[in-house]
């Protein structure tokens, strides 16, 4: 199959007629077209899945609802119709496949699925297809099972890497989406409505043995086992019937919790916000108090300078008045010295006697130190007084709150500073908050977790069921067994059926086992020749694939790699993509969107160099940073048959400009 | 120095009492006495001698309660003559002078506890000389 034009009228962002020409030309098969997110990369790839299968996905590859695609500035301008057109050629023959989407009549404003009218048109060579045939003719070269092969994005990638989760539930059911696509439920179809009939025979055989003399015991327990067993098919039919409910709530609540993210996280940050106000109103009370504290002492730093200028005055003092003790102290003892000596008429130092002439002279000196003595005591200072008044004033000194009240002025100023800035995020919070419903989200939230739970249980409920119905079937077999045993050449009806229907279940379960075997070595060959083209590490020797068709990375040695980085697990994504579409089909297109998010650069070249060559067409839709000038187009620039752009023209509306 | 007999209870004017309730209802300060004494020292640190009290006087405070240690006195001592007009008749001269020169800032710039402490540290040419 190969791709010629994209035609979108009205579809999701793309108001009035949108063109998409694919690349013709074998050698430059390549069409980029880059976008920024949201601005319609996915609607192209939902623009040709809806074309074809009148289905478009959405987050969690979940529907998008038919009455939210038509575009939405088109639909306020009342026209609610929307078209896909996809014209492509497959074995030799030109398709034109058209898609239209029409409000019914009999609606106003439609807003369900409903409400709308879907039309499909095929011509095949110019001529027109009954409405009847068209799947049937689409299902010849592209079955709805097979897109996901050649029409994927960066989530369904991520989807895959599942499968190496072992009993993971998502992994079951790729598998089965797989296996679907491979055709091994051809066979499961078959295995089971065989082992539908091998049960009713067995039922029949149970009855015809309760009227055998002999088996009445047999048949008694048989009948109970069956009944049993009946009993927990029932079970694992509901509760598989509850886990789908039980997980498609969970899916829903996760989709609107992840669309609501930003309203939990400012309601989050704005009751943060708060509390944090209200810190910083205590903390700024806080200070202030402490600050009033301080202010019963601050009257001491007033007066503070002027008092250590009395205090220098009073040591000024005290050092004098000490001063004039020494030179008292000094004179004293020099009088009394004069008046002993005057006293007596021997020198008490050298024993000689005193002439009257010396004792004179001695005389004026006393008279002179009782002079100096008396000018002293004159200048006298109470210096006890001084020290008094020293020691009150160091006591009146000795508290300072000058440094402290500084330090909580500059606390509170940094917390008012900050309380400014938290009460004018709080209004911002709480405009962006309004008319949300914050509280809402924290139901959904505490909702998920419930719904969580009871996802949990029911699936340890259902494989506790499993696990009985599998011990009512050995001890249904063991019973037939006896029953045949005791019959031996004697079979009734019933029991011969029983037998060739147990046979043919062994015999399709045999095929199902070696087709699923031979299907994964097919795949596991073809992953592997894609997976060395494309990994950067050429040490590894190729890919191994487990029951799920989960691929794990041989090393150099044939060990399992165990630990892979985010790149490498998409990288074996895309080779397991590949391994898949190529054990399936004749080569197509290959539609890919968004794919290369967690690539690094040389494996982004090394898939870029791969896929044109892999694909008969490769088209990707990308945003700048997976593939601008300087992230890989060099890669594919030899290849590039045609490169658009998608330009924002409104938030409800882009359009497609061709760049080359 | 001999000082003539001192207060037991010290008070202020009608006025000045009012001042200092609002100051402590602004949330200046927690208590009363803590008003008065940095309205006492705010006087005392702008070199006032202030003139006695002219309109009628009422008590507020025993000393003991006001000035425990008797750390307030002993700064009006050191600063001003006590020999006729003793330290806690100065102090409430001081204490009216001060909450009305409190209050004129409080009306003009604002009351800012550590700018005023500031504003203390520097030299002030109105000082009056020192005994």
């Amino acid at each position: 199959m190969k791709l010629i034009r994209l035609t979108l009228t009205n579809f999701m962002p793309y108001k009035g007629e949108t063109i998409l020409d694919f690349p013709q030309d074998p050698d430059r098969n390549t069409l980029i077209v880059l976008g920024d997110n949201m601005r319609g990369k996915t609607s192209l790839l939902n623009g040709i899945r809806w074309a074809f299968y009148q289905k478009a996905q959405g987050r969690h590859l979940r529907a998008i609802p038919l009455h939210l695609m038509p575009n939405r500035d088109a639909v306020a301008e009342g026209d609610w119709t929307m078209e896909a057109r996809i014209e492509f050629e497959a074995g030799g023959v030109y398709y034109d496949l058209r898609r239209e989407a029409k409000k019914r009549a009999t609606v106003s404003r439609p807003d369900r699925p409903e409400d709308y009218q879907v039309f499909a048109f095929m011509k095949k060579d110019g001529a027109a297809v009954a409405a009847s045939d068209i799947e049937a003719e689409i299902n010849r070269f592209a079955p709805e099972q097979v897109s996901r092969f050649f029409l994927f994005d960066g989530e369904l990638l991520q989807e895959y890497e599942e499968l190496l989760v072992e009993g993971s539930e998502q992994g079951k059911k790729i598998k089965d989406a797989i296996e679907q696509a491979l055709g091994v439920p051809a066979l499961i179809n078959g295995r089971d409505d065989l082992q539908a009939l091998w049960k009713r025979a067995q039922k029949e055989q149970g009855k015809e043995a309760s009227l055998v003399a002999g088996l009445e015991a047999v048949a008694e327990s048989f009948s109970k086992w069956s009944a049993r067993r009946d009993m927990f098919e029932a079970d694992i039919v509901t509760l598989k019937a509850q886990q789908v409910a039980v997980r498609e709530e969970r899916r829903s609540l996760e989709d609107s919790i992840a669309e609501s993210e930003s309203v939990y996280a400012h309601k989050i940050e704005l009751d943060a916000k708060r509390e944090r106000l209200k810190q910083i109103f205590t903390g700024i009370e806080s200070k202030e108090s402490f600050k009033r504290s301080l202010a019963a002492d601050a009257w001491r730093d007033l007066v503070r300078p002027r008092l250590l200028k009395k205090r220098d005055q009073l040591q000024a003092r005290l050092a004098g008045a000490s001063k004039l003790a020494s030179q008292q102290a000094k004179l004293q003892y020099q009088i009394e010295h004069l008046q002993e000596h005057l006293g007596d008429s021997v020198c008490p130092t050298c024993g000689q006697r005193v002439e009257n002439v010396d004792r004179a002279a001695q005389q004026r000196q006393l008279d002179d130190l009782l002079g100096e003595r008396a000018a002293l005591a004159w200048c006298d200072v109470n210096s006890e007084d001084i020290a008094a008044r020293h020691r009150a004033l160091e006591k009146v000194l000795s508290t300072s709150v000058r440094s402290r009240v500084r330090d909580a002025d500059s606390d509170l100023s940094n917390l008012e500073v900050e309380s400014a800035r938290v009460e004018s995020r709080i209004d911002e919070l709480e405009e962006e908050l309004f008319e949300q419903n914050p509280d809402a989200v924290i139901r959904m939230r505490q909702r998920l977790q419930a719904v969580t739970r009871d996802e949990a249980k029911g699936q340890i409920e259902i494989e506790d069921r499993e696990k009985k119905l599998a011990e009512a079937d050995r001890e249904i077999q063991s019973l037939t067994q006896r029953m045949n045993a005791r019959a031996g050449q004697n079979s009734t009806r019933a029991a011969v059926m029983s037998k060739i229907f147990g046979a043919l279940h062994g015999v399709f379960d045999a095929s199902i086992d070696n087709l699923r075997t031979n299907l994964r070595a097919i795949v596991e060959k073809n992953a592997t020749d894609a997976f060395l083209r494309m990994s950067t590490q050429k040490s590894y020797r190729g890919l191994s694939i487990n029951a799920n068709y989960g691929l794990t990375i041989l090393g150099p040695d044939g060990e399992c790699v165990p630990l892979r980085s985010a790149g490498a697990e998409q990288v074996v994504a895309l080779s397991l993509i590949d391994g898949l579409s190529r054990a399936n089909r004749a080569p197509g297109p290959v539609v890919m969107d968004t794919p290369f998010g967690r690539l690094d650069t040389k494996h982004r070249h090394n898939i870029l160099s791969y896929l044109p060559d892999s694909a008969r067409q490769f088209i990707l839709f990308v945003h700048d940073g997976e593939l601008g000038e300087s992230a890989g187009m060099e890669s594919l620039a030899h290849r590039i048959g045609g490169k658009y752009e998608i330009q924002e023209v409104s938030s409800n509306q882009s359009r497609l400009r061709r760049m080359s | 120095m001999t000082e003539t007999s001192d207060l037991t209870q010290i008070g202020l004017s009608l006025d000045g009492q009012a001042r200092l309730d609002r100051f402590k209802g602004s949330g200046y300060f927690g208590e009363l006495r803590d008003a008065y004494k940095f309205a006492v020292g705010f006087a005392l640190a702008k070199g006032v001698v202030p003139p006695e009290i002219q309109t009628k006087r009422q008590t507020m405070f025993a000393i003991a309660t006001v000035d425990p240690d008797g750390s307030l006195a002993t700064a009006i001592r050191e600063l001003l003559p006590c020999d006729e007009v003793p330290p806690y008749r100065w102090a409430e001269r001081l204490a009216e002078a001060g909450s009305q020169m409190i209050a004129d800032i409080e009306v003009t710039k604002g009351f800012d506890l550590g700018s005023m402490l500031a504003e203390a540290e520097l030299p002030s040419r109105d000082k009056v000389a020192e005994r």
